[in-house]
C-alpha cells in the first residue's frame, strides 16, 4: 500500500472497510494485489473505484477461485480494451451475476469474456452496459452465440463489432431475437448434413450467409447459403425451416441438371421457368419420398382470395402444383395446373419446365398483372433464389433493360459466391495474425539445445506408372519442434474439463477391463479346476502331482506403442466456423488429450508431425518421443505447433515406421490424423501420391505396423479406404468434436 | 471306456421345421457345392444380415444337426474341446461343442469368431485341412472327424477393433460367401414375410433402411439391419402406429447422438 501514489491510497483506504467487509483475509490479500497491479498498469481510478465497489460482493458469494480467475481477468480486459472497459466490467458484475445462477455458470461467462477480449476486443464495452438486459432474454449459451456470431461476421471491423454488440446493427438485432427463440442455423447445422446425408446420400455443404440483405436461400457451386437465423415455424419440427429450404436444395441439386440459357427471355419468363422447375424437382422428390410433401406443404399460404397480382397468382400456382386438394378456379392457375399434369411423362426432362414457364410468362405479361423483378422475392420463403439455374451465356451485354436486372441479380449472386470465400480467406489470415499464443521462443530453443540437430533420411518413393520404386527419391528432414508456451496446453486440459473427466472414466474401465486369467500357479486366490483334475488323475495313477493348481486374475498387460502422426500442412490453418477456431488448433488440443489420456494408461506413445515443401524437403517434427515422459518440454512444443506447406504422406510413414519398428512391443500402430489427401506442390498427378501411401501402408504392415487414418475431410471416402482399407480409416464429421473423439476412438482401437 | 454322448444329447441340435430363408444370390447352390466336399466355410458380413439365418437354412436342407458356438474373449480351447469333469468316481471327460460336432457329423457354427483369442482359434485348425482330425490332448485321442462334419465360421468386417483380426492362416482355410444387405425386392419379401406386415409397409421399411445405410462411416457404423426392420414391422403388425414403432425399433436403439436422432426421425417421417 505505501508503494502507491498518494491519491489512489485516500480512494482506496475510504472505501476499504467497506468493501472488506466479510472477506477472509485471503481474500482480502487478493483483493489488495489486485487493486495494486491494476494501478501499476495505469488503469487510472474509475476502474478501481468500481471494482472496490462490486468485486468484493460478488467474491464472497463465489468461492476461492473467484478473486484469482478476477485478477487474470481484468488483466486480460485493461490490456486489451482499455481501462473503461474495464470500468464497464466490474460496474455491471453485480447485476450478470444476479441472473447467472450457481458458479459454473459465471466461470463461463469469464471464459467468454476472456475469449472476447481477444477476438472483439472493441465490442467488450458496449457489450458490458448491455450484459445485464441481454441475459434477461437470453441464456448465456444464448449470448455466447450471438457473441460468437458477430465476431465470426466482423472478424477484423473495430467498428462493425462495436455496432454488433451495441445492437445498433440491424442483423445482430435479428439473431437476438432468433437466439432468444428462434432457430439459429449453427444449432442445427449438424443434423441437417446428417438428414441430407441420409436422404440423398451426398455431401452438401451448408454455409451461413454474410449479407443481410440475402433473404432468400441460394445454391453456390453445389453448396446452399443459409440465412444464420430463422423464426421458429412449426413448432413441432426443431429445425424450422432450414429442413425445408436444405430439401428443396438437394431435389435442385439431384434434379436440375443443367442450366437454362438466358437468351432473349423477360423478366416475368424466368421467374414463371424457375417456378415451375421448382415444382418439377419436388414432384419427383416427393416420388421418391412420399414424406417430403409434408415438409414443403406448411409453407405453402397462398389462397384464391388473395388480390390479383403477379406475385399471388405465381404462388397460387406454386400451391396448386404442389397440393392437389388445394381448389382454386383461377384460369391462369388451372392452366398451369393442367399444363403440369399433362407433362408427366417428360417429369425427368427439364425442358418442360422452360415450354410451361414461356407460355405461362407470357400470359401474364399480357394480363398487364404489376412485376416487378428488382423487388420479387421467390415465394414461399424456403425456396432458394433460384439464380443457379441460370446461365448468361456468351452475350456479356443484357439485350434489353429488363435483362439487365436478371444480369444484375446473377452477377451479384456470383459475387456473394467469391465475396464468401474472399471473406474466408480473409478470416483465416486474421486468424493468423491474432497474437498467437505459441509464440516462437528462440532463447529457449537455445537452452534445450543440442539434441535438436536437424537430420535427414532419405526414403524411396512409388511410382505407380512405372509399378516400381524411385530409390532415394524423398529427403526428410528431422527439424526441431519450436516451443511455444506449455501453460497453453495445460489451458486446454483446464478448458476441456468435462471431456478430461470422461475419459479418466473410460480409462478406469479399460483398466479394470478383462484382466488375464493366469493358470497353473503355484499361488493364487481360486483354484484352477484343469490343472486340479490333472493333479488328482496323477494321485489317483500313483503319480506324483504337480502342485500348480491355483489360478489369479492378473492385471491386464498393455502391451501397445502407438506413433501419434499429425498432418501439418497449410490446410490447417483453415478456420471452424463451429468451433471458433482453426484445424490446427483443434488437432492441438485433441493431441494434448490423447496425450494425457495415453500417460494415465502408461502406454508407451510418440507425438509426430509432418508438412512438405517438395520431394527434398519433407519436413518431420518430433513432439514427443517414446522414451521421454510427458512433461513440460514436450507440452511447450506442442504449444508450438504450426501450420505450413504441403502433404506429402508416403515419406513421413515410412518414417513414423521407421521410428516405430525400434519399439518392443507386441502391437505397434501408426494413428495418422489428417485434414486432407496427400499432395505436394512438386507433383501434378493427383493419383501418383495416392498409390504411394497406400504403398507406405502396405511396407508398415509388412513389418507388422498398423496404420489407421483419421480423416477430417468429408469427402475423404473417395480416396481414403483405398489407401488405408476398409476397416483403417474413420472420417469424424463434426470437426469442433475433435478433441474428445480422438481419443475415444484410441481406447477403443486398443482395447 | 469312454462313454460317448447318447444320440438324445445330438438330436436336441436337430432343425426339425423349415427356417425361412430368402436366398439373395447363388449362396445356397455355392455352400451345397462347399458342402459336397466339405469346405469350412466363412459367412462374412454386418450384424443382422442374415447370416445364422443362413446356417440354420442349409443345416435343415442338409438334413444335419447344427452346433452353434458364440465366441467370445474369455473362451479357452477346453471350452470348444472338451475337457475332464470330476464326479463321485473320480474323473470323466465330457466333450466339448467342438468336439461332439466332429463325432457325430454336425456341422460346427463359431458365431462372432473374431472376438475369440488367437490361441483358442488355432485348435480348429487340424479340422480345416486335409487331415479332418481333432487331437484331444488332455485325454490322449485323436478324433477323426465324421464323414459329414463341417465347419462355418461367421465374420464380421467392421473396424471395432483393429487390433483384433484372424490371422491369415486361419483366414486361407476357408471358402467365403458375403452377405451384405438384399437388394430391394428381396428385402420387402423378408420383411413383410417375417414381420407379418403388408407389403407397402415392408416397402417403406427397407426405404428407411436404405436411406439409414447413406450413414454408414458418416455418424453410425452400421445402417439399420434386415433385422431391426423386421422388429419394427412386427411392432406396426400389433397395432403400433409406425413412427412410433420406428422409434422403439429403429432409431433409439441405434444412436445415442441427438442429431443423428433427429436426422433418422425425420427419415422415418418422411415414408410414414
Amino acid at each position: 500500500m505505501r508503494a502507491l501514489p498518494g491519491a489512489a491510497r485516500e480512494v482506496i483506504e475510504s472505501s476499504w472497510p467497506t468493501a472488506c467487509k466479510a472477506l477472509s483475509t485471503e481474500s482480502q490479500r487478493g483483493l489488495l494485489e489486485m487493486v495494486v497491479r491494476l494501478v501499476n498498469e495505469g488503469a487510472g481510478m474509475a476502474p478501481i473505484v468500481s471494482l472496490l465497489r462490486s468485486v468484493p460482493q460478488v467474491a464472497r458469494e463465489a468461492q476461492s477461485w473467484a478473486l484469482p480467475a478476477f485478477s487474470v481477468l481484468s488483466n486480460a480486459i485493461v490490456q486489451r480494451a482499455g481501462p473503461t472497459a474495464l470500468e464497464a466490467f466490474f460496474d455491471t458484475l453485480p447485476g450478470v451475476r444476479h441472473r447467472l445462477e450457481g458458479n459454473e455458470l459465471l466461470q463461463e461467462y469469464f471464459v467468454l469474456v476472456e475469449e472476447l477480449s481477444e477476438l472483439a476486443p472493441a465490442g467488450l464495452a458496449p457489450l458490458f452496459t448491455r450484459a445485464a438486459s441481454l441475459l434477461d432474454q437470453l441464456s448465456l449459451h444464448g449470448l455466447r452465440r450471438w457473441a460468437l456470431l458477430g465476431v465470426q461476421n466482423y472478424a477484423a471491423d473495430a467498428d462493425a463489432q462495436v455496432a454488433w454488440f451495441g445492437l445498433d446493427d440491424h442483423e445482430s438485432r435479428a439473431i437476438l431475437r432468433a437466439a432468444a427463440d428462434g432457430v439459429l442455423l449453427a444449432d442445427v447445422e449438424r443434423r441437417l448434413e446428417f438428414y441430407l446425408r441420409a436422404l440423398w446420400a451426398r455431401e452438401l455443404q451448408i454455409r451461413a450467409s454474410m449479407r443481410a440483405r440475402s433473404e432468400r436461400a441460394a445454391i453456390v457451386d453445389g453448396s446452399i447459403r443459409l440465412p444464420p437465423a430463422v423464426d421458429a415455424f412449426p413448432r413441432e419440427d426443431s429445425t424450422g425451416v432450414y429442413r425445408a429450404s436444405v430439401a428443396h436444395a438437394a431435389a435442385h441439386l439431384a434434379y436440375s441438371r443443367s442450366k437454362f440459357p438466358l437468351q432473349s427471355l423477360r423478366p416475368i419468363q424466368v421467374a414463371l421457368v424457375s417456378l415451375i422447375e421448382d415444382a418439377r424437382v419436388e414432384r419427383l422428390a416427393i416420388r421418391d419420398m412420399p414424406g417430403l410433401q409434408r415438409v414443403w406443404q406448411p409453407y405453402h399460404v397462398a389462397m384464391p382470395t388473395f388480390a390479383v397480382s403477379a406475385v399471388s397468382l405465381m404462388a397460387r400456382l406454386a400451391r396448386a402444383l404442389l397440393d392437389e386438394d388445394y381448389v382454386d378456379d383461377n384460369p391462369f392457375v388451372l392452366k398451369g395446373r393442367r399444363m403440369f399434369a399433362r407433362g408427366q411423362e417428360r417429369l425427368h426432362d427439364a425442358i418442360l419446365s422452360r415450354e410451361i414457364g414461356n407460355l405461362l410468362g407470357n400470359d401474364l405479361g399480357q394480363m398487364r398483372v404489376q412485376f416487378n423483378f428488382k423487388t420479387y422475392v421467390v415465394e414461399p420463403l424456403y425456396r432458394d433464389d433460384n439464380m443457379h439455374l441460370w446461365d448468361l451465356g456468351d452475350q456479356a451485354q443484357p439485350q434489353s433493360d429488363e435483362q439487365e436486372t436478371i444480369y444484375q441479380a446473377v452477377r451479384l449472386q456470383q459475387e456473394e459466391g467469391s465475396e464468401h470465400s474472399d471473406a474466408e480467406i480473409e478470416q483465416e489470415e486474421g486468424r493468423d495474425a491474432e497474437p498467437d499464443r505459441g509464440q516462437l521462443e528462440i532463447g529457449a530453443n537455445e537452452e534445450v539445445g543440442i539434441d535438436e540437430r536437424v537430420r535427414s533420411y532419405h526414403y524411396d518413393e512409388w511410382d505407380y506408372l512405372i509399378a516400381l520404386d524411385r530409390p532415394g527419391w524423398c529427403t526428410l528432414w528431422e527439424k526441431p519442434a519450436p516451443h511455444g508456451d506449455a501453460a497453453l496446453i495445460d489451458e486446454v486440459l483446464r478448458r476441456n474439463d468435462a471431456t478430461v473427466r470422461r475419459l479418466t472414466s473410460l480409462i478406469k474401465a479399460v483398466q479394470m477391463q478383462r484382466p488375464q486369467r493366469l493358470r497353473r500357479q503355484l499361488e493364487g486366490d481360486r483354484l484352477d479346476v484343469d490343472a486340479c483334475v490333472r493333479a488328482t488323475i496323477d494321485i489317483r495313477s500313483g503319480r506324483p502331482p504337480d502342485p500348480r493348481v491355483h489360478q489369479r486374475l492378473g492385471r491386464n498387460l498393455r502391451d501397445l506403442a502407438v506413433l501419434v502422426l499429425l498432418d501439418l500442412s497449410q490446410s490447417t490453418n483453415d478456420w471452424v466456423p463451429t468451433a471458433a477456431t482453426s484445424v490446427l488448433n483443434l488437432a492441438r488440443e485433441a493431441s494434448a488429450l490423447l496425450a494425457h489420456a495415453m500417460q494415465d494408461l502408461g502406454d508407451d506413445f510418440a507425438i509426430h508431425g509432418f508438412d512438405s515443401n517438395g520431394r527434398h524437403e519433407v519436413e518431420y517434427y518430433r513432439f514427443k518421443d517414446f522414451d521421454s515422459p510427458y512433461d513440460a518440454a514436450v507440452k511447450a512444443r506442442l504449444a508450438g505447433m504450426r501450420g505450413q506447406l504441403s502433404t506429402r504422406m508416403g515419406a513421413a510413414l515410412r518414417h513414423a515406421g521407421h521410428v516405430l519398428s525400434a519399439q518392443r512391443a507386441a502391437h505397434r500402430m501408426i494413428l495418422l490424423l489428417t485434414d486432407g489427401e496427400p499432395h505436394d506442390i512438386d507433383v501434378h498427378d493427383k493419383q501418383y501420391l495416392l498409390f504411394d501411401t497406400k504403398r507406405a501402408v502396405e511396407e508398415q504392415r509388412y513389418a507388422g505396423i498398423v496404420t489407421f487414418c483419421l480423416s477430417l475431410d468429408a469427402r475423404a471416402d473417395e480416396y481414403v479406404s483405398r489407401i488405408f482399407g476398409a476397416r483403417n480409416y474413420m472420417v469424424l464429421d463434426q470437426l469442433g468434436r475433435l478433441p474428445e473423439k480422438l481419443p475415444a476412438l484410441y481406447l477403443r482401437l486398443t482395447a | 471306456m469312454d462313454r460317448y454322448p447318447s444320440e438324445e444329447l445330438i438330436s436336441q441340435y436337430e432343425i426339425v421345421q423349415e427356417p425361412y430363408y430368402r436366398p439373395t444370390g447363388d449362396e445356397i447352390a455355392l455352400y451345397e457345392a462347399a458342402y459336397a466336399v466339405r469346405m469350412p466355410m466363412m459367412l462374412k458380413g454386418p450384424t443382422g444380415s442374415g447370416k445364422t439365418r443362413f446356417v440354420e437354412y442349409m443345416a435343415w436342407r442338409l438334413g444335419k444337426p447344427l452346433i452353434t458356438i458364440a465366441c467370445h474373449e474369455d473362451m479357452t480351447a477346453s471350452d470348444l474341446v472338451g475337457r475332464h469333469l470330476l464326479d463321485a468316481q473320480g474323473t470323466r471327460w465330457s466333450d466339448g461343442p467342438l468336439t461332439v460336432a466332429v463325432r457325430h457329423g454336425a456341422i460346427c457354427y463359431l458365431d462372432e469368431i473374431v472376438e475369440a483369442r488367437q490361441d483358442t482359434t488355432v485348435v480348429i485348425h487340424p479340422l480345416t485341412d486335409a487331415r479332418r482330425v481333432l487331437p484331444l490332448e488332455k485325454k490322449g485321442e485323436l478324433v477323426h472327424a465324421h464323414p459329414d462334419f463341417q465347419l462355418v465360421i461367421s465374420y464380421n468386417p467392421g473396424y471395432q477393433n483393429i487390433m483384433k483380426d484372424l490371422k491369415q492362416s486361419t483366414k486361407q482355410r476357408f471358402g467365403a460367401l458375403d452377405f451384405k444387405w438384399p437388394m430391394r425386392e428381396v428385402e420387402i419379401e423378408i420383411v413383410g414375410h417375417e414381420s407379418n406386415v403388408a407389403p407397402e409397409i415392408a416397402a417403406k421399411l427397407v426405404s428407411i433402411g436404405e436411406k439409414s445405410r447413406n450413414l454408414k462411416g458418416h455418424g453410425l457404423e452400421e445402417g439399420l439391419s434386415t433385422r431391426m426392420l423386421i422388429y419394427a414391422g412386427q411392432l406396426i403388425a400389433r397395432g403400433v402406429a409406425p413412427v412410433a414403432a420406428c422409434n422403439v425399433a429403429l432409431v433409439r436403439p441405434i444412436t445415442d447422438d441427438v442429431d443423428i436422432s433427429d436426422a433418422l426421425e425425420a427419415t422415418v417421417k418422411t415414408f410414414f
